[in-house]
């Protein structure tokens, strides 16, 4: 049985345990609001950007563009996004599981490979997977989208890969993470055209001409989307953290609870065994007057 | 007389939102100045110079490559990045430009020419 000694000691270590639990908590939940805000203040380009891209796609009967061609997929560019720091519970397992699961065991040849967030670079490389690019201590910005989208459909227009697909973690609610397969090129005709509002073709001239907007429209859906992944898969990370450290910080609490009460009970029973000594003792020395 | 409603967006915000009697944009067809009553038309921009001109006063941003949007008496100037004038970062620009000159040496490549045109642009609002 634990002394009490050593019991004191566990609960302070338990404590000091919650404390550190229960900051971090504290800073994912002021973090995600920030990151939301991030996701936020994306919407009034890409609704728009939508929209002018439905108006364009509208007035032709069959739109064509190097992004939109699909070719028999010989080889697959998949783009991981990860967090660069633990302590957020599954998330980058589920995550990994999915990558893994996807073309973890596919040969070399068939696929290119972008690493964003440092767990997923440790991963791949303990798998010896070929990583083409990696990006550690990441955080959401258009810049780093715009990199990473011409990358990709570089590699797409010069026939490296034949597809691009995103896999990242999609944010459900604050707390409810899934991780997901996205492919973004070839573009398909779908994303581009479809659930157009009601009114449609607002009757847009463009300049210089319909195909030179595609040039300029196109590649910036593509790095449109990266952005807005980036910029989901950060709030997915900080609302998994969230989630495990209030769960850690329950448990901390939970355990503490626990052994403050098993502590209580031993001094009780060390007291108890004091006094019965003490009475019997006295009775003792009162015995042999 | 109607104004013209202009927003300035960039992918991570909306730069700016307001009220004009005219605005002067950087399309590949060259300078244009938009007057309220515009017919609707989409046209592509340089990297260059925003001016929106306003009864209270004149604002303007460099602007990245980009386009905008004009219908109803409304301007949206969708571009990668924009800055206003007065809050460019003089040295840091300058070093940039500088970098990218060099490389520009070496490979003809348009991305790095649109970023560059884009810097020079925010310089010139100084000057």
């Amino acid at each position: 049985m634990a002394s009490e000694r050593d019991l004191k000691r566990r609960i302070k270590a338990v404590k000091n345990t919650e404390q550190i639990t229960k900051a971090m908590k504290m800073v994912a939940a002021a973090r995600i609001k920030k990151a939301e805000d991030v996701l936020k203040a994306a919407r009034p380009y890409s609704k728009l950007l939508k929209e002018v891209v439905q108006d364009l796609t509208a007035g032709m009967d069959e739109v064509v563009h190097p992004l939109m061609t699909v070719r028999p997929v010989t080889r697959t560019a998949y783009l991981v996004v990860t967090s660069d720091k633990g302590l957020c519970g599954s998330y980058n397992n589920n995550l990994l599981k999915l990558v893994w699961n996807t073309f973890g065991s596919a040969p070399k040849e068939s696929y290119k490979l972008i690493s964003v967030g440092g767990k997923g670079d440790k991963f791949f490389r303990r798998r010896k997977l070929d990583i083409d690019k990696a990006i550690t201590g990441w955080s959401p910005s258009f810049a780093m989208a715009q990199e990473l989208a011409n990358q990709v459909t570089d590699w797409f227009l010069d026939g490296t890969v034949d597809e691009v697909k995103l896999i990242y973690s999609q944010s459900i609610s604050a707390i409810t993470q899934k991780p997901v397969v996205e492919r973004i090129l070839p573009m398909s005709k779908d994303a581009v055209g479809e659930d157009k509002p009601g009114a449609g073709g607002g009757g847009f001239a463009f300049e210089p001409s319909a195909d030179a907007a595609l040039n300029i429209l196109l590649p910036r859906y593509v790095q449109n989307i990266i952005y807005r992944v980036l910029a989901e898969a950060r709030v997915s990370e900080l609302g998994a953290r969230l989630k495990s450290m209030s769960a850690a910080t329950d448990n901390a609490n939970k355990l503490a609870a626990e052994l403050t009460l098993q502590f209580y009970r031993i001094r009780q029973d060390n007291i108890t065994k004091e006094i019965l000594e003490i009475v019997g003792g006295a009775e003792a020395l009162r015995a042999s007057k | 007389m109607s104004l013209l409603t202009v927003e300035v967006v960039t992918p991570e915000a909306m730069k700016f939102t307001g009220e004009a009697r005219q605005v002067q944009l950087p399309g590949v067809l060259g300078e244009m100045g938009v007057l309220p009553n515009h017919e609707p038309l989409v046209t592509m921009l340089n990297p260059g110079v925003v001016e929106v001109r306003s009864p209270e006063g004149t604002k303007i941003f460099a602007v990245a490559q980009g386009f905008a949007t004009i219908a109803n008496n409304k301007v949206a100037c969708l571009v990668d990045d924009a800055v206003e004038a007065g809050k460019v970062d003089t040295a840091k620009v300058s070093d940039l430009v500088a970098k990218l000159e060099r490389e520009l040496a070496e490979s003809n490549d348009e991305r790095t020419r649109n970023q560059l045109a884009f810097l020079k642009a925010q310089l010139s609002l100084k000057g």
